[in-house]
């Protein structure tokens, strides 16, 4: 007599499922069935989501405005434009010696010291 | 569990698993499925009920984990850890923490035979119902399972409908499923 194992698994399997093919026990494969397509329709809708949401954030990256960024650059130092001079004793005498000099005493009290050319101090006199 | 269907490759069968394609499952639970409770029935040293839960739970992992695969043997491996685990975890979900602990205590010293022991006690234990049920109903079974006879052939040989086949076959499962059960009972 022939004994294979799978030949034994069949009897011991309807000893105790009696139609296995078409029985409750094949409920169990029907089940699984359906839990595997539940699965991967699952995996599926994921994969899908995820794919268009990366592609409308794609989109959206590329298609919104480009906002100029500001940008702080060093203030180029400016001149110094003041209307006087300060200037140290011995500038000030080198400047005096052998210049006529033109004082003017204004009405608030103070007065106006301005150095003349040769030819400006003839036309004075 | 070592046979396959030629007609379908096993790399055609288990994407079906994957997919979860009506049709593989049912190819799956003919070909692979007697193998698989005769695995946990073995294990559970005649539970069948146990062994049927851990059956659906097997399913039911397959039906999540299963890839497609084209080596029998990596697949067969895979199939039978999976059952083992599943039976584990139901075993896990029916004892309570006391009988748990009790019962790790009795398995230590068992622990790594009990698979092949079960399914060896198992096998004896059928020889032995077989052997020990009326001679019509063992010709009869094994006319259906070892000889491979269908119904209908089995009906003509014996001058009966195969209806009345159906319901013999029927009464010589429950006998020998009785005798069974009583010769597991008794190994315990």
């Amino acid at each position: 007599m022939n004994r294979k194992p799978e030949r034994d698994a069949k009897l011991l399997a309807e000893l105790f499922h009696d139609n296995w093919s078409a029985g409750p026990a094949a409920d169990y494969a029907r089940a699984a069935a359906a839990i595997a397509r539940r699965r991967r329709q699952l995996r599926r809708t994921l994969a899908a989501g995820a794919s268009a949401a990366a592609v409308a954030a794609l989109w959206m990256a590329v298609s919104s405005p480009r906002q100029a960024i500001p940008t702080q650059l060093p203030a180029a130092p400016q001149p110094v434009t003041r209307g006087y001079e300060i200037i140290s004793d011995e500038e000030l005498l080198g400047q005096l010696r052998d210049r006529p000099v033109l004082v003017v005493r204004k009405p608030n009290g103070t007065r106006e010291i301005t150095l003349l050319d040769a030819a400006a101090a003839n036309a004075l006199e | 569990m070592e046979q396959t269907s030629p007609a379908a490759p096993l790399l055609a069968l288990t994407a079906g698993l994957a997919r979860g394609d009506d049709a593989a499952w049912a190819q799956f639970h003919r070909n692979y499925g007697p193998a698989i409770f005769r695995q946990l029935l073995g294990a559970t040293r005649g539970d069948h009920d146990l062994a049927s839960e851990a059956l659906q739970q097997t399913y039911l992992r397959i039906a999540k984990h299963a890839r497609p695969c084209d080596s029998e043997g990596m697949f067969m491996g895979w199939v039978r850890v999976v059952a083992r685990t599943a039976l584990s975890d139901c075993r896990r979900r029916r004892l309570t923490f006391w009988q748990l602990l009790n019962r790790r205590r009795a398995e230590c010293s068992e622990a790594d035979s009990a698979g092949d022991d079960g399914e060896q006690r198992l096998q004896t234990a059928l020889d032995a119902a077989l052997v020990s049920l009326d001679p019509g109903e063992r010709a009869l079974l094994e006319a259906k399972y070892f000889s491979g006879f269908d119904v209908r052939t089995i009906a003509e040989t014996l001058g009966i409908s195969p209806k009345a086949v159906e319901s013999r076959l029927t009464r010589a499962r429950a006998e020998l499923r009785r005798r069974l059960l009583t010769l597991l009972a008794g190994h315990e």
